[in-house]
């Protein structure tokens, strides 16, 4: 009995250890978070816990056989019930099902809860319960409720904040301030390209929508591409609103990557409105310039050779009252480009900056057909209130009015009909006035460089003047000095050269007096009795740096340092922390002169002081080195403004498009001027490619032939050498017993010499022949090695049929190119169609577009060779 | 009273049988019940749905097995805690009830009923042991759907013991390993028979 009563109790105390598991466990189950139960087959709750039990408003006994759907509106609880249905479908294979789905609550303001729903299917079938199903149930509503937040913070933040895809596009979530900002709703699904840069297009730089392409490319790409063409992301655009200027905003725009594995999956957007920002500081800029401008327009009037000055403005005030009329009329748009291209093209000869920025603007205008009136219309008055202004000016200064014909004052006499410049402008109005031609528009050019060639100079052509100077200057002093000038081709206004003389003139005056000793003291210091003074003139991108060197005394830091404390110039405690490179420069100081005399050379002091002053109006700067008994070294420098027609605008031709701008133009003359002119091409002119500026090789070729021809019968002799050169060998048959003066073929010669000495070309004039040889790419060698390859997007089939016509074209133009699909190897591709093709120059690679028609493919194929040259340029700039 | 197929051997007595047992266990928790909480209001109600195996009654279960070699009894009481407290309360008086007291008595009650079965087979000369009592989730009811198999038939019955206050669930599953045992408890007389303290193994 003992026995039995030890093994009652030992199992009692086995019972009583797993009815204790069992309670704690029935305690966790009901402090689990969330909703809990089991339902049976009638959803009848089988199991629950306490949140359920709080949420049926029972407890936690009072849950058994309550149903489900208590929780539940009628219509979520259609939802609900369709999930468990799904579930216990025995012939669908699910076992478990994961859903949002909110359940009645009255303490929520929405009067509903949010929960995310676990179900899963019990294995154990009861045969009077059926299938049970457990569910789990996560009260989200918290989660949802900062989300909620969220999007009402984001929604009042006053920035467009966006995400993109790979595929750059927009995706849902953004801000609500970005659908206000781009005037548009429906975001997600579109590309930044439609809905922020095409509305934009028309008001980026060039360089802003290579920008723009970039910022798609990046996308996919790894972070080293993204580092390399994020800093030509456009960051600060002009976007019109619905195609209104008047109602568009400046946007600034900002740009952050997700990078997940080193690649660029999405990038996060943010737009700003800057528009206030923008308009205010233009409001700021505007009321500056027109404060400069006023005083540039005296200036730009006082600049111009009074020569020309009257005939300029006469001829402007001409071209503008004929526009006035022809606006008025509504002339056909072609005549009023015409009238406004000649505005520009005297404005620019005249150096009337802002009317030939404004007519240039406007020709732009009128030459886009899809132009606003109202742009127009602003820039015609715009184009009227300039000239109006300029002529009112003009009328103050020199007080004759232009609409007199009786004959002008003697002191600013002007010649009219008889003198070049006079020709000149006729041929210009009559120019402006035939039909249009290439030809027509290589001529226009020849005579406006007639008329720039009367505001140009050479330096060198001081070297006389300077020289005789230089002479004098030694002979009265006793000295024995001789000037050697180093300065080629530089052309530059006549203006600067007036001032650049004045500077040398002083310096060289200085170095005779001042710095060449006499001969005695030359021979005691066993120098050479001749001085020696040269002075060397460079161009570098429009600065021109000068140095006038010496082999005399040196400048003795410590006589500036007397002459300085003598004349109360600095403090003799100021002169001791001087450096003696920093007291040399005190020579510049007004009223400065070492010399104990004045003579008729120097000793005034102001001599280096006005040099100083003609170097600040030019922005210059000046520098001394100097060393006692060895010499002195004075480099000054300065910068040219309004030299874009002197620049080289280089772009690739077929080489026989430019035989056919010659033999044109040389037909014209023939017929026009009556020359007697035989010309012939060697073989090679029909194929390969020319890269250089053409209007200037035109215009410079003709110039030459036509001052020949004057003269007489001519033969003109064009072939290729040393395999890059043009060469152009002109010889006068017979000379002319009365030859003909042309100023179009005279007056433009000093820029044309300029222009072939500048690009490195080749120049042998004698009176009866001249010798012209330009560089240029040609043939296969010398050009850079096409390498073409395909995008993924593109079809290989349809690349390879566009390669075969690329390689026909090549053939036709003498070029080399291969097709690869080597990475590393290829320079241009083949690109799929798309509206980018428009833009082909913006593409990260010069390229084609697949199955396009052979004129397209020879002119990508000349743009891609231009991209490659300049590429190749500026890689050896670097190295 | 829901029962699987008996087997032929049963015979034309089967309905006898099962209705001889119904009187015999419902007479048992009957009068243990009324004894045990000294209220002779509680009542039999019958259950008028049809009962099979697995249906969850309670949220509580006490079960204790009555089990010999010719049959086996699973005899289990359902409950919520609000129906087993007034049960308890009169035991202990109106002392505060917890969920482990109202079990204990609740196990105990089954175990009193689960005797009291054991000493009617025995007398009748079927003989029986008596497990110890365990209290368990009402929901475990879902695990206990028994399958008839070759060697066993099974019969299930249900009623309710009911009074003002409480209202419990029995519940009994019998498995009959020996038809015939049954001849022997048909001749038991349902009386009420003094108690004999001393009969009852308390733990």
């Amino acid at each position: 009995m003992e026995s039995i009563n030890h093994d009652l109790q030992a199992s009692y105390s086995v019972i009583k250890l797993l009815e204790g598991s069992n309670i704690n466990s029935e305690r966790v189950f009901q402090s689990l978070p969330g909703v809990f139960a089991i339902i049976n087959e009638k959803c009848e709750i089988l199991r629950g816990n306490q949140t359920l039990a709080t949420h049926l408003a029972v407890t936690t006994e009072e849950v058994l056989r309550k149903p489900f759907c208590n929780l539940f509106t009628d219509e979520s609880w259609a939802v609900f019930s369709d999930y468990m249905y799904g579930l216990k479908d025995p012939n669908k294979d699910i076992d478990h099902c994961e859903f949002e789905l909110g359940i009645e609550d009255p303490d929520m303001i929405s009067g509903q809860r949010a929960y995310y729903w676990h179900l899963k299917k019990m294995d154990v079938i009861s045969r009077s319960e059926g299938t049970l199903v457990i569910i789990i149930g996560e009260d989200i509503s918290q989660l949802r409720d900062s989300e909620q937040k969220l999007v009402e913070i984001f929604a009042s933040i006053p920035l467009g904040i966006f995400t993109i895809d790979t595929d750059a596009r927009i995706e849902a979530f953004h801000s609500a301030c970005l659908e206000q900002l781009l005037h548009t709703h429906d975001l997600p699904g579109k590309t930044i390209r439609e809905v922020l840069f095409e509305p934009a297009m028309a008001h980026l730089t060039e360089k802003e929508k290579e920008g723009a392409v970039s910022v798609e490319f990046v996308l996919g790409q790894g972070m080293t591409t993204y580092e390399m063409l994020e800093p030509f992301f456009p960051k600060q655009i002009f976007f019109p609103i619905n195609g209104s200027v008047e109602k568009g905003r400046w946007l600034k725009i900002m740009y952050q990557p997700v990078v997940y594995r080193d690649t660029v999956k999405r990038m996060l957007i943010t737009l700003e409105d800057r528009t206030e920002i923008v308009k205010s500081r233009e409001m700021k800029k505007k009321a500056r310039l027109l404060d400069d401008q006023s005083v540039q327009r005296v200036f730009q009037l006082k600049q111009v050779d009074k020569k020309g000055l009257h005939l300029y403005v006469k001829e402007l005030n001409h071209l503008v009252k004929r526009l006035r009329g022809e606006r008025s009329m509504e002339i056909d748009r072609t005549k009023q480009f015409a009238t406004v291209h000649g505005i520009k093209g005297i404005a620019r000869v005249a150096g009337f900056s802002f009317l030939q920025t404004i007519a240039g603007g406007l020709e732009l205008h009128l030459k886009q057909e899809s132009a606003s009136t109202e742009q127009e219309e602003e820039s015609f008055n715009e184009l009227f209130n300039e000239f109006s202004d300029l002529l009112a000016l003009y009328k103050a200064i020199y007080p004759h009015t232009i609409d007199d014909d009786s004959p002008a004052r003697e002191e600013d006499e002007v010649a009219k009909g008889n003198d070049d410049l006079g020709l000149l402008f006729s041929q210009y109005k009559e120019l402006l006035d035939t039909p249009s031609s290439l030809n027509r528009s290589f001529q226009i050019d020849q005579v406006l460089w007639g008329l720039h060639s009367y505001h140009y100079d050479f330096i060198s052509s001081l070297e006389e003047g300077l020289a005789n100077q230089v002479s004098t200057t030694a002979e009265s002093l006793g000295k024995k000095v001789r000037v050697r000038f180093d300065w080629n081709h530089i052309l530059v206004k006549t203006t600067v050269l007036s001032a650049l003389n004045e500077c040398l003139v002083h310096l060289l005056n200085n170095a005779v007096d001042h710095g060449i000793e006499a001969p005695e003291k030359r021979e005691k210091l066993n120098k050479d009795s001749l001085g020696k003074i040269r002075v060397n003139v460079t161009e570098q991108d429009s600065v021109i740096t000068c140095e006038v060197i010496d082999d005399g005394a040196g400048i003795d830091s410590g006589t500036i340092r007397e002459t300085a404390a003598r004349k109360n110039i600095k403090t003799t405690m100021e002169l001791a922390e001087m450096e003696d490179e920093e007291v040399l420069q005190l020579i510049f100081h007004p009223g400065f002169s070492t010399a104990k005399e004045l003579s008729a050379v120097s000793g005034r002091g102001i001599g280096m002081e006005a040099v100083m002053a003609n170097l600040e109006k030019k922005r210059g700067a000046i520098f001394i080195d100097s060393e006692k008994d060895r010499g002195t070294r004075i480099q000054f420098s300065f910068q040219l403004i309004g030299r874009d027609d002197l620049q080289f605008a280089k772009r690739c031709y077929p080489l026989a498009y430019l035989k056919k701008a010659l033999t044109d133009f040389v037909k014209a003359m023939r017929k026009e001027n009556g020359f007697d002119i035989k010309m012939r091409f060697d073989e090679g002119f029909d194929k390969g490619v020319y890269y250089g500026d053409l209007t200037k090789a035109v215009v410079g070729f003709t110039t030459f032939i036509g001052s020949y021809a004057c003269k007489g019968s001519l033969s003109v002799h064009w072939s290729l050498v040393r395999e890059f050169y043009i060469k152009c060998s002109c010889k006068l048959l017979s000379s002319s017993a009365s030859p003909a003066t042309l100023p179009q073929f005279s007056a433009p010669l000093q820029l044309c010499r300029y222009f072939i000495l500048k690009d490195k070309g080749i120049l042998v004039e004698v009176d009866t022949m001249f010798e012209i040889q330009v560089p240029y790419y040609f043939h296969k060698k010398g050009a850079p090695k096409l390498v073409v390859g395909y995008t993924p997007k593109v079809d290989q089939k349809h690349a390879k049929a566009t390669f075969r016509k690329i390689r026909e074209v090549a053939e036709e133009l003498d070029m080399d190119v291969e097709f690869s699909g080597d990475k590393s190897r290829v320079n241009m591709l083949i690109y799929p169609v798309s509206a980018n093709n428009q833009n082909k120059h913006l593409l990260p690679y010069p390229g084609f577009t697949v199955s396009s028609p052979k004129k397209m493919i020879q002119q990508d194929l000349l743009n891609g060779i231009e991209r490659l040259v300049a590429l190749e340029k500026r890689k050896n700039r670097t190295k | 009273m829901e029962t699987t197929a008996f087997a032929i051997e049963a015979g034309d007595r089967l309905s006898d049988y099962k209705k001889k047992f119904g009187e015999i266990i419902r007479f048992v928790t009957l009068s243990r019940m009324q004894l045990y909480t000294d209220d002779v209001g509680f009542e039999i109600i019958e259950m008028d749905n049809a009962v099979s195996g697995g249906t969850v009654f309670a949220n509580t279960m006490s079960m204790i097995v009555v089990a010999g070699k010719s049959l086996r009894v699973v005899l289990k009481t359902h409950f919520n805690h609000k129906d087993s407290i007034p049960i308890a309360r009169r035991l202990f008086g109106s002392d505060e009830i917890d969920d482990s007291r109202s079990y204990d008595v609740m196990k105990e009650y089954c175990n009193l009923s689960a005797g009291y079965l054991k000493k009617i087979c025995i007398e009748q000369d079927v003989p029986v042991g008596i497990s110890l009592p365990v209290v368990t989730l009402g929901f475990n009811e879902i695990f206990a759907d028994s399958a008839e198999t070759e060697q066993k038939l099974i019969f299930e019955d249900c009623w309710r013991l009911k009074d003002v206050e409480s209202d419990i669930i029995c519940s009994c599953e019998v498995d009959v390993i020996d038809p015939k045992s049954f001849d022997n408890l048909m001749d038991f007389a349902l009386t009420e028979e003094e108690d004999e303290d001393d009969e009852y193994d308390f733990l």
